[in-house]
């Protein structure tokens, strides 16, 4: 059954006699920011706008070419900057003009293709190539008000890391990388209502995405066959990463029985922590499905169905993945997802018994 | 008539908006929130927990059951692997009769049933070596399950046989009639596609709009809606390259005049009957795709072209974008 929303006002008038609204409080319409003006965009929409705005920039790109710009690393890099440049003073004029936004949206892809291309081929050294990468993109996190973009800015510093890890051999980098992403994105998601009524409210959730999936791309080199390779995983490093991972994620839910006062009943405590751990037995090897039950967890107490999908969809690619992991024969991995598989459909039972819970109807 | 932003309904964008805006402290955003049920509560906890527990523990299960019969074990005669996932199946099924079908616990074990099916299939060409194409097993696979999904009630089982059917079906056109590029059977392996998919679609808002109230999640129509787009995208843009090949014979107007009115039906149906935008978007993109293509190819190798191009997508895209806006508020000043 779906539920029937109230109108703000009805709702601040609740959360008025519960001395949690001022009584002076009311609801308003100030002058939209960027982002504000954006909120109402359904997220496919704006998905839409940003697949246009790439096909634009490949087709900008097709111009400049024709146009001999790009014939030598200093033209590329100078209309790079150039269009990365205008592309922010067009995002700020034109902030409330669908048509201009999308434009910069697009002068900016092209814009930081051609920098990033121009310099590229002129430095050759793939670590400062990412560190322009870098810069670049924290410039247009900060500038750039617009959420499609804070969410491909974040990537790309996520990606210009991983390849400043890779091309420096940096050892346990990309461990470090994946457990500092997967505890900043628990942070970050937890301290939500704190974030939306402070000064990062415009940015935080697209930057929250960007490290969500951005966690999500490190561990998918974990599923491809033979990356035990000394450049990509040190000796142990998907242990280290699942062990950590674990870790983020028994705390999560420690904070969640704490929040919901059920750390004192030892039995659902026990219920939860075995499940942990049966969870992770054989994800020790692919420790990207710790990695989305974290993420599902943090989409399911936001609220947030987005998060909830991005977690369901690499799920399944991790699941799937276990297949061909070179690590284990097959026998080995069949016994451990059939006996993990066993003891969590028994522990949901027992959860059931437990807690005297009404079985979900399914069409309710 | 436009309303006062009081009178909006306490969606969760909109209370971020007010604490952006300083009316709501992060108490009183977390407090909504849990109000308007976007936060969960204890019960939903234990819902949420209780559902996932045993989707992650049946997906296990039968992952686990199907890497098994993968390993072929050569010291486990074939009768005791049949054994085997028989007894699992019988189980799964048993499972699911007893608890009753209206339980989630009973369509868990339906679906392990249904996956269950697949390893014994394959475990039967495995062991006899029947030398049967792969789209057989997906068409035989989809058939027997079909029953359990009949009387299932659960969306995830009826993409599960949409998905069986539909490779089961590219593999017998790959495999059995292996049409050559650039051929109309070619166009007619995606048009068929399209019209399975279309035919789901419709079957599907048919009865959630007769009241099945599994049927309700709109997850699944959209997905089914999108890869029909994709369907009929696909040849939409064969055909606009296919005079480039000499094959003017593959400019079938039908199906031009199938795809005009396939978009025409969508923001119609979507917009008036059944407010649905992620199934207008889809449309929408899809004819971003089929005209920057038909621009692309008559632009050629002038440069100049790409950047009238360029804009001519941004203006679609952003037009389309303003109007799928004004519907979404339209839509809820509606409710």
């Amino acid at each position: 059954m779906k539920r029937t929303l109230p109108t703000l006002a009805s709702l601040l008038d609740q959360l008025r006699a519960e001395g949690l609204v001022a009584d002076g409080a009311s609801v308003s319409t100030p002058p939209m920011n960027a982002s504000q003006a954006d909120q109402g965009t359904p997220g496919f929409v704006r998905a839409m706008v940003a697949m246009s705005a790439w096909i634009a920039a490949l087709l900008l790109q097709g111009f400049f070419y024709g146009a001999n710009l790009t014939r030598s690393w200093e033209s590329m890099a100078v209309v790079g900057a150039v269009l990365c440049a205008a592309s922010v003073v067009l995002q700020r004029k034109g902030k409330h003009v669908l048509f201009l936004s999308s434009l910069a949206l697009a002068l900016s892809f092209t814009g930081q293709g051609m920098l990033i291309a121009g310099l590229g081929s002129h430095m050759r050294s793939a670590t400062l190539v990412a560190f322009v990468v870098m810069v670049l993109n924290v410039g247009f996190l900060a500038v750039y008000d617009d959420r499609t973009m804070r969410f491909l800015s974040t990537l790309a510093i996520i990606g210009a890391s991983f390849a400043i890890v890779l091309d420096n051999h940096i050892p346990y980098g990309i461990q470090l990388m994946t457990l500092l992403l997967a505890g900043g994105s628990a942070a970050l998601w937890m301290s939500e209502p704190d974030l939306a009524t402070g000064n990062l409210a415009p940015c935080y959730r697209p930057v929250g995405y960007g490290m969500v999936v951005g966690l999500f791309s490190c561990l998918m080199p974990s599923v491809m066959p033979g990356y035990a390779g000394p450049h990509f995983y040190a000796p142990y490093g998907a242990w280290i990463t699942a062990g950590g991972l674990l870790a983020v994620l028994i705390y999560f839910e420690y904070r969640l029985l704490l929040e919901h006062a059920l750390l004192d009943d030892r039995r659902v405590a026990a219920a939860v922590f075995i499940g942990t751990l049966l969870l992770a037995y054989p994800a020790r090897r692919m420790p990207g499905m710790i990695a989305a039950i974290i993420v599902l967890l943090l989409g399911f107490r936001r609220g947030n169905r987005t998060l909830m999908g991005f977690a369901l969809a690499f799920l399944f690619v991790f699941i799937s993945a276990y297949y061909y992991h070179l690590g284990l024969t097959l026998m080995q991995k069949s016994i451990s997802l059939m006996v993990a598989g066993a003891v969590l459909i028994s522990l949901r039972f027992a959860l059931v018994t437990v807690l005297g819970q009404d079985e979900e109807v399914s069409h309710e | 008539m436009e309303l006062k932003m009081n009178e909006w309904t306490a969606t969760p964008e909109h209370l971020r908006r007010l604490a952006q805006n300083g009316v709501l402290t992060s108490a009183a955003l977390e407090r909504a929130l849990r109000v308007t049920g976007v936060v969960p509560g204890v019960v939903e906890w234990r819902r949420f927990l209780s559902n996932l527990l045993l989707l992650m523990g049946s997906l296990m299960l039968a992952a686990g059951v199907i890497f098994f019969f993968a390993y072929n074990w050569a010291d486990m005669g074939r009768f005791q692997k049949f054994g085997l996932v028989q007894v699992a199946l019988l189980l799964a099924v048993m499972t699911a009769s007893y608890v009753g079908l209206d339980r989630m616990a009973a369509k868990a074990s339906l679906l392990l049933a249904s996956f269950l099916v697949g390893a014994f299939l394959a475990l039967f060409g495995q062991t006899y070596q029947t030398g049967a194409d792969a789209y057989e097993l997906f068409l035989g696979w989809a058939a027997l399950i079909a029953g359990w999904v009949l009387i299932g009630r659960f969306s995830f089982l009826w993409m599960v046989l949409l998905a069986l059917l539909e490779t089961g079906y590219i593999l017998y056109w790959i495999q059995a009639l292996e049409p050559t590029w650039l051929t109309k059977k070619y166009l007619f392996l995606f048009e068929s596609l399209f019209a399975m998919n279309l035919v789901a679609l419709v079957l599907w808002e048919l009865l959630a709009s007769r009241g099945v109230a599994w049927l309700e999640d709109r997850w699944a129509p959209r997905l089914i809606g999108s890869a029909a787009f994709t369907a009929l995208t696909i040849p939409m843009v064969i055909v606009i390259f296919g005079d480039s090949y000499g094959r003017q014979d593959l400019f079938p107007g039908a199906l031009q005049l199938l795809y005009v009115l396939v978009v025409a039906l969508t923001g119609w149906f979507y917009q008036r009957a059944k407010q649905d935008l992620f199934l207008i978007a889809a449309a929408m993109l899809s004819v971003i795709t089929v005209v920057t293509v038909y621009f692309a190819k008559q632009i050629g190798n002038n440069y100049g072209g790409f950047l009238l191009l360029a804009l001519v997508v941004i203006g679609m895209a952003s037009g389309g974008a303003v109007w799928l806006k004004r519907l979404s508020r339209t839509g809820e000043e509606a409710r």
